[in-house]
């Protein structure tokens, strides 16, 4: 019998509810606009359920938390905001690139560099894809578009982390954060426990470090971490990659590719844009890193031109560029911490319908 | 002359010591098998980057290596969801006061179930003998090459801060400067753990050893100097004991 449940409520809340549902047993964190509900969703429910809440003196604590929690067999995360993920960055290099432990963060961006702006911003698309934080790793960084995908994408971001020993960024924003829908919860699964193997007599997380034999110049021990990460990467940009079409009935002029919140608002644009005669379709990248690059090269191969829409000054562009290889035909953005009305939407692209003079 | 302690081999192995000669980590390690031998229960570990991380491969239990100055959270974590293991941080000062020094407080604060052991050689010894909040006034160093100044600051008495927090249940000072100072060491951390099965709190251990490669000194020399310099500023003893007063 399922015992999925029903709920109305923002998309901060939402995420502590998947997080319970998947098993989610620690959370650190410390407060941000917008992420900061999250912080609080999980200390009223984190001791309902018997789950451990710890606020930090900061997100460099938090994060820290969070990896020692995972090195003890649980299934840990946090929540902040592109400015707390900075904080975060070298723990992340550490903990999910060197020692491979899984966890999850949630980053709900805000725009701006420093301090920014308070609303919505894609801006800590390059943060998060190229992996913040020092050396050469990557994080698998999933992108929602609504509250119920948040949800979807929160549960099955442990799941990933546990299979590929890395932490997996959910990368929402501040409209994600605030809006408030309804959501299902799926069925807190039966998830086996993961088999506790620190503190049982292992020794060393990762004895290549202290194997090397840096007087003799003897890197070989970890060039063979090196591979077998490079391998990990190369399996996950294989299998992981994920992303959606909508409005694409093969008979397309213009394809849209945008993410998350924007590409939702994109969607709903679809049918202003239609009424006005334009055959435009969006493609919506759901994993960034892995970049869908096949998914999108194959959408925008029958459309005479591809704009790209993005809340920053132009970061996802940069893969759509490498998966299409070419530069898209156009670039509509705001900034700011300003997200278009779908009719602002509609305008900028029918604007550059024109500007680009697509015809069939 | 009259042997005070034997190596123990086991420590050794398989790899040999990276430790300069006359570094008192090496000491503390030792120290440290000596006690985790005695009890029932293997601790786990967890060691900052540093000089410290040397003892990585010699440590007498798991091991993992943490970002530079925030093993104490590392090892907060593990120990939240794991509250029936020892859980020890190996920490120099320049991580625990230096570049930590925000999380080992509130580390502190929050009081911790856990054993931090701060390694205090008053010196960034790892990178090559630069400045840490822990050098002496007047002490050379290759970012003070004039010595350390007023427009430096002070050395900080950053145990001393602590010992002040109800979190702490136990801190000590010890010096590493004679053959006794290393049995002090030993039942320094023999006690720090007994704490925190007892569950009283943060017990820290905090232990002043000599670099003399960094220090420009011989090992003589540098012993004397821990005994002259280092422990008028750093006093050695019994900073916080609250096992049975509870919060003082």
């Amino acid at each position: 019998m399922s015992t999925a449940t029903k709920h109305f409520a923002s998309g901060n809340e939402a995420i502590i509810d998947a997080a319970l549902a998947a098993g989610c047993h620690f959370f650190a964190g410390y407060p941000v606009t917008p992420a900061t509900e999250i912080l609080e969703a999980a200390a009223l429910k984190f001791p309902q359920h018997g789950r451990v809440m710890v606020p930090t003196e900061g997100e460099i604590a938090a994060i820290h938390m969070v990896a020692g929690a995972s090195l003890a067999g649980f299934r840990a995360m946090t929540a902040t905001a592109p400015l707390g993920l900075s904080l975060m960055s070298e723990a992340l290099s550490f903990f999910s690139g060197m020692t491979e432990l899984p966890g999850v963060v949630v980053v709900q961006q805000r725009w701006g560099p420093g301090d920014g702006s308070l609303g919505p911003g894609q801006d800590g698309y390059n943060q998060a894809t190229r992996a913040c934080g020092h050396g050469d790793f990557k994080m698998i960084v999933l992108a929602p578009k609504n509250v119920q995908e948040l949800v979807d994408l929160t549960i099955e971001a442990f799941d990933l982390a546990e299979r590929y020993g890395l932490f997996v960024l959910v990368l929402g924003d501040q409209l994600l954060a605030i809006a408030s829908e309804q959501y299902v919860v799926p069925d807190p699964a039966a998830r086996p426990a993961r088999s506790i193997e620190f503190g049982s007599g292992i020794g060393l997380v990762l004895p290549e470090l202290v194997a090397v034999d840096e007087t003799a110049g003897d890197f070989a021990a970890l060039e063979r971490v090196g591979r077998r990460w490079e391998q990990k990467f190369a399996a996950i940009q294989r299998d992981e990659p994920r992303a959606e079409r909508c409005g694409d009935d093969g008979n397309v002029d213009l394809m849209i590719v945008a993410y998350g919140s924007l590409a939702r608002i994109a969607e709903y644009t679809l049918p202003q844009l239609r009424q006005l005669g334009m055959r435009v379709a969006v493609v919506r990248p759901i994993t960034l890193w892995p970049f869908p690059s096949d998914a999108v090269r194959s959408a925008c191969a029958d459309a005479e031109s591809v704009v790209v829409a993005e809340l920053s000054m132009g970061q996802m562009i940069d893969d759509v560029t490498a998966a299409i290889g070419r530069r898209p035909d156009g670039f509509v953005n705001w900034l700011g911490g300003r997200a278009p009305s779908t009719e602002e939407f509609a305008s900028k692209v029918a604007a550059q319908h024109r500007e680009l003079g697509v015809v069939r | 002359m009259k042997v005070v302690a034997e190596p123990n081999s086991t420590a050794l192995a398989p790899h040999g010591f990276d430790f300069c000669p006359g570094c008192g980590y090496g000491s503390v390690l030792l120290a440290l098998t000596d006690v985790v031998a005695e009890l029932d229960q293997k601790p786990v570990f967890m060691v900052d980057i540093g000089c410290v991380d040397f003892m990585t491969a010699h440590m007498p239990g798991d091991v993992i290596m943490g970002p530079h100055g925030r093993t104490g959270v590392l090892a907060s974590g593990y120990k939240r969801m794991r509250p029936d293991h020892l859980v020890c941080a190996i920490q120099g000062d320049g991580g625990f006061m230096g570049l930590g020094a925000a999380e080992s407080l509130h580390t502190a604060v929050r009081g911790e179930q856990i054993t931090i052991i701060v390694l205090n050689n008053g010196v960034l010894a790892d990178t090559g003998g630069q400045l840490a909040a822990t050098t002496l006034v007047g002490k050379a160093t290759s970012t003070t090459p004039q010595g350390r100044g007023p427009q430096h600051g002070p050395p900080l008495p950053f145990l001393e801060m602590l010992a002040t927090l109800s979190g702490v249940a136990y801190a000590e000072r010890v010096a590493i400067d004679s053959a006794l100072g290393v049995r002090r060491v030993r039942r320094a951390i023999a006690k720090a753990f007994e704490v925190q099965r007892s569950g009283a709190g943060l017990s820290i251990v905090e232990v002043l050893s000599a670099c003399p490669t960094h220090w420009r000194m011989d090992s003589v020399q540098a012993w004397e100097y821990i005994s002259e310099s280092v422990r008028t500023v750093y006093p050695t003893g019994v900073l916080a004991d609250r096992r049975d007063t509870g919060d003082e």
